[in-house]
């Protein structure tokens, strides 16, 4: 599977989960639903939806933090799928990275004479964990739909 | 130069452990001392390892 085709397939599956929230779920869970598929597309989008507005900006501040600074290491240009596709897959936790991943990957910016750089491996390596990263962030937004104030359950590290 | 590489692990380790714990608590004092605490551990950790190769490589 190409690197294209298996990010269409990855936005179709959260489209698909967006729409099955909308229909099969009460109304308090399409909340939550609409809040993992944005926070998917978007770093804390999802939170921003739940009313964590905080929580939200800063999870967004050091997630792209973390994928701006990898583009800039790496001259604003990424390597292609066939290259090195662990690193290029890592950039699917985030919707709205893989978006851009895709565009600036193509055409192909290294390896090649016309793209030196020598920091071409921490820059796919922030680019990745951000990316990553955003895996967390969309599964901690079910944790982030309960109550503020929800009690912690028993045993549960402080 | 591959040991300039090391400029960037200490902020990508505060950056991760950050989101992991902004995932799980509230409070933001509880935030920053549990990501520096386990960015210092994992540091360690990491250097403990890297002492040992280096024994092993060394006189082993």
């Amino acid at each position: 599977m190409s690197a294209s085709s298996f990010g269409y397939v990855l936005a179709g599956i959260m489209l698909a989960g967006l729409a099955a929230s909308a229909v099969l779920f009460e109304r308090e869970h399409r909340r939550t639903g609409a809040a993992f598929f944005l926070a998917w597309f978007v770093p804390g989008a999802g939170h921003l939806l739940l009313g964590r507005p905080v929580k939200a900006a800063v999870l967004f501040l050091i997630l792209s933090t973390l994928y701006v600074t990898g583009l800039w290491l790496s001259g604003w240009k990424l390597v292609s799928f066939d290259d090195n596709p662990f690193y290029y897959v890592g950039q699917f936790g985030s919707g709205i990275t893989m978006a851009l991943g895709r565009l600036l990957a193509e055409p192909k910016g290294y390896p090649s004479d016309a793209f030196p750089t020598k920091w071409i491996d921490p820059a796919m390596l922030y680019v990745c964990v951000a990316g990553l990263l955003n895996v967390v962030v969309t599964v901690g937004v079910f944790d982030a739909a309960r109550p503020p104030h929800a009690p912690e359950k028993a045993g549960e590290a402080k | 130069m591959s040991e300039s590489y090391l400029w960037f692990y200490f902020p990508l380790v505060v950056a991760i452990m950050a989101v992991l714990e902004i995932c799980r608590h509230d409070d933001p004092k509880v935030i920053v001392k549990r990501s520096l605490v386990n960015a210092g551990i994992l540091t360690l950790v990491l250097l403990c390892g890297a002492v040992v190769l280096h024994i092993f490589g060394e006189y082993l």
